[in-house]
């Protein structure tokens, strides 16, 4: 009986997390999506402030994910300043929302994405 | 145990050391967080730990020691939700009243599911997290370490990172559905476990981030309370340090009990552990 009680439970809690429509990052499609920023950049780099960067594995997180954007040439990470600085290839150049969603995927919340 | 069961373990468990890594940053070492991989990332995380215990209020007047190998791989299936398994490789010896016994093999694997529900990044550096996670053992166990049956646990985890101090809280409780051959352990026996993990974490260094930081090394300071239905308790202080650097981790701690109120296993005397975590 235990053991069905137990099963029950875990399944309910595992049904409620693929579910759960709560996301702690949602913050940084919102960010685009307010801006209205979802064409290319058209710069050759952009600076995005980005909040809960709280070690130098986060940051490396949010390295490996932007590094795997088509586009994206180099990434230099502020942890102080919650700065990411991205290089960008002009002739392949990411959407802003493609840029977003790697901070998304990495776990922290997108601030602003700036252009010089 | 057979020595050709033997190199297998020990094989296996040189593969998975070799293939270490892990992206469980700000984690400490003993209190589960709510840190996960990004999305499509996979990490692990390798744990040697050596736990010396006796003062056996049983009749076997059991004493000894065991040795360790936690091997965890956790894949990032988004943001926000991951899965994990761990698989132990533990090497046991034991002096009881009716002889002596050294045995080794395949622990009991766990699978969890962890997804984080709740996120509130207040600044550069600081963070609040709350994750809820849940999984069960697997009977992979052999030489008497197994159960033979499926354990279900659930849990939550919260963290709080505001500049130089990180906390950390965890609470769980497993649904034990069956017994080990040789109770030593929590969860060896057929009683639930609530286990209630905090921890403090001060970076040590460096005082400040900035955009040169590739490492930080904290001060850890961990609580681990561990209670059996049928009132078996264990309380433990756990210092340690951590060093985190982009791509690795480094970890050692030992684990103190300050308090055990056992009558159906042996008490803990100390508990050392070094880990190592990788990020590819």
């Amino acid at each position: 009986m235990q053991k069905h009680v137990a099963f029950v439970v875990l399944m309910g809690v595992a049904v409620g997390f693929v579910g759960c429509a709560t996301n702690g990052s949602a913050q940084s499609e919102a960010a685009v999506e307010a801006e209205g920023m979802d064409g290319r950049i058209e710069s050759e780099s952009v600076t995005m402030v980005v909040r809960g960067m709280s070690c130098p594995k986060c940051a490396d997180n949010i390295d490996l994910q932007l590094r795997s954007v088509r586009g994206v040439r180099d990434v230099a990470i502020d942890l102080g300043a919650g700065e990411v600085k991205v290089a960008v290839d002009p002739m392949v150049p990411p959407t802003r929302s493609q840029l977003a969603q790697a901070i998304r995927r990495s776990g922290f919340s997108l601030v602003s994405i700036d252009t010089p | 145990m057979k020595m050709g069961s033997l190199a297998r373990c020990a094989a296996a468990g040189v593969m998975m050391c070799a293939c270490a890594e892990s992206g469980l940053a700000q984690q400490a070492i003993f209190t589960p967080a709510p840190t996960m991989p990004s999305a499509e990332r996979i990490t692990t995380r390798t744990l040697f730990s050596f736990e010396k215990f006796g003062s056996d209020p049983t009749d076997a007047r059991r004493d000894g020691h065991e040795l360790r190998f936690d091997h965890e791989f956790v894949l990032g299936l988004t943001g926000d939700l991951s899965v994990g398994l761990n698989v132990p490789v533990r090497v046991r010896s034991v002096r009881a009243s009716d002889g002596d016994d050294r045995s080794m093999g395949l622990g009991d694997a766990e699978l969890t599911l962890k997804h984080r529900v709740w996120q509130d990044d207040f600044g550069p550096v600081d963070t609040a997290r709350l994750s809820l996670f849940a999984g069960t053992t697997l009977p992979t166990g052999n030489n008497g370490f197994g159960k033979d049956t499926l354990d279900p646990f659930i849990g939550a985890t919260f963290m709080l990172i505001h500049g130089r101090h990180g906390f950390n809280q965890s609470v769980s409780w497993t649904f034990t559905t069956g017994t080990a051959d040789d109770r030593v352990f929590a969860g060896d026996g057929l009683s639930d476990v609530l286990k209630l993990d905090s921890a403090y974490l001060y970076r040590l260094s460096p005082d400040e981030y900035t955009a040169e930081t590739t490492a930080s090394t904290y001060a850890v300071l961990e609580l681990n309370t561990i209670y059996e239905t049928d009132g078996e308790t264990q309380m433990f202080i756990s210092p340690g340090i951590l060093y985190e650097a982009r791509r690795f981790a480094l970890e050692a701690g030992v684990r103190i009990p300050v308090w055990q109120d056992l009558d159906r296993r042996p008490e803990s005397r100390y508990g050392v552990t070094f880990g190592v975590r990788f990020l590819f």
